[in-house]
């Protein structure tokens, strides 16, 4: 398997590409909206490609310590699998939230929206600057 | 309905078989803009109900089947246009094709509006008295005796509307192809610090500037209403400043007290009930409608069950919300512990 130039490397070029040599030869205003939408896509991807693994596998740790649960290891780093763990820590996340709000535990509450701050970054990190292409 | 060399002819058996005669249609050509929809304009003149008309007019139907980011009715947008024509300053609705039998697809026409786009004419003519514009738009919207739009529209199912909308984002988090955690938070956050309430009046729930223009004469044309429920009117307003947080100016912030001077006065509702701080609530509660939707094609989108770019960039876009909603949280936490924020 070739792995350079790396995924978001190649995903980065394409964005350009289609915004330097595509979208100038584009007259067709649907089309342009939808090219817009591609490379704003296209670039996000490219960010996030190269660390979405780490950082699900990262904060799946951060929720169990918060949370008191223990991390099982990772029997696969498909991107599949890791997602549905993330997802199912996330889920043990929202449960723990539910749960802090009806007890009306302030300091369990805070110790969680700390996570969800975390979460955060890292999606501001993915997005860069945001462009509603196609609203008015 | 992207294709101009059949669209007149399908144009003329709608009309034709609502009454028109002596229709002739011209000018057919797709628009950009109508995000959600399919949009076409052309220029028309036919006689209906004994009178001459001749005009430009809007089409405006559903995309192909898999491909809309949301899912709304034809039918009701239209019922709703007719019923808010008298209190509004909307683009008349006047013909529905409800089950595409002429069209291809559910669309209904409207009469086209020469107003520009909001930002555009910000850019062009500044700020001008568009906040008070808005206030009294909002308001006018939100004091539309309510028995007299559409049975069809969706009433609250609890009976209270900020019940219902919390439900919303806790289903929304429940159903989603993957748990949403910052979406619990939210709907327990809301449910801890709910507001006074309000009587139920229309939404828009998509309730922007790139839902509004503005006429020759400076006033504010609201369009729309695909979206639109019985609920809290607050929801709109709240609407309004989370979107002109991705797609400033914020008309609201432009002079908040004056905004909501204005718009309590038309209203009648208290201080307590609209304020700065409750706008700010409500821009968090006000977004699910919109949010629940993408959410939802979302997901069909990760089973497979639909595809396209329109879809996953709209999901996308949903992180650039959390942070927005998980600020707007922040600051009202502070607020309402008597900090500076």
């Amino acid at each position: 398997m070739l792995t350079q130039p790396t995924t978001d490397k190649i995903l980065l070029s394409i964005a350009d590409d289609l915004n330097s040599v595509v979208l100038p030869s584009v007259t067709d205003e649907p089309a342009k909206v939808l090219l817009g939408q591609i490379d704003q896509l296209l670039r996000r991807l490219s960010r996030r490609t190269a660390s979405e693994i780490d950082w699900m596998i990262a904060e799946i740790k951060l929720i169990n310590a918060a949370i008191g649960r223990e991390t099982s290891d990772l029997s696969s780093y498909l991107l599949s699998d890791i997602a549905s763990a993330y997802s199912e820590a996330s889920g043990a996340l929202g449960d723990a939230i539910d749960e802090a709000f009806a007890e009306g535990d302030k300091q369990q509450i805070a110790a969680l929206r700390e996570l969800l701050a975390d979460r955060i970054a890292k999606e501001q990190e993915i997005l860069g600057q945001l462009d509603l292409v196609g609203r008015g | 309905m992207q294709d101009p060399s059949v669209m007149p002819e399908r144009i003329t058996a709608l009309l034709g078989s609502e009454g028109a005669t002596d229709i002739d249609i011209s000018g057919y050509a797709p628009m950009t803009g109508g995000y959600s929809r399919l949009m076409a304009r052309f220029d028309a003149k036919f006689t209906f109900d004994g009178v001459q008309e001749e005009g430009t007019f809007v089409l405006r139907g559903d995309p192909p089947e898999g491909q809309a980011i949301i899912e709304t009715d034809r039918a009701q947008e239209y019922a709703v246009l007719k019923s808010v024509a008298p209190y509004l300053n909307t683009p008349p609705a006047r013909f529905l094709d409800e089950e595409g039998i002429h069209i291809g697809t559910s669309a209904l026409i409207l009469e086209f509006t020469e107003a520009e786009s909001t930002l555009p004419w910000i850019e062009k003519n500044g700020i001008s008295d568009l906040p008070i514009k808005l206030a009294e738009l909002a308001a006018a919207m939100h004091t539309i005796p309510v028995e007299r739009l559409p049975n069809s529209l969706q009433r609250p199912a609890s009976g209270d509307p900020l019940t219902d909308q919390i439900q919303m984002w806790k289903k929304t988090a429940m159903d989603h192809v993957e748990h949403l955690p910052i979406f619990r938070y939210v709907a327990a956050w809301l449910d801890k610090n709910r507001p006074p309430p309000v009587p139920v009046s229309l939404v828009h729930h998509d309730f922007s500037t790139a839902n509004m223009m503005v006429d020759g004469k400076g006033d504010l044309v609201v369009i729309d209403f695909e979206l639109a429920t019985v609920g809290d009117p607050r929801e709109d307003l709240g609407y309004f400043k989370a979107y002109a947080q991705a797609a400033p100016p914020d008309l609201i912030d432009e002079n908040p007290e004056d905004f909501l001077n204005r718009y309590r006065e038309i209203t009648g509702f208290s201080e307590e009930q609209v304020n700065p701080l409750v706008m700010t609530y409500f821009l968090v509660l006000g977004v699910i409608g919109v949010v629940s939707q993408i959410a939802n094609v979302g997901s069909s989108m990760a089973r497979g069950e639909t595809s396209s770019t329109n879809i996953a960039f709209n999901l996308d876009n949903l992180l650039f919300g959390q942070a927005a909603w998980m600020a707007a949280t922040d600051a009202l936490e502070a607020a309402l512990d008597g900090e500076v924020v």
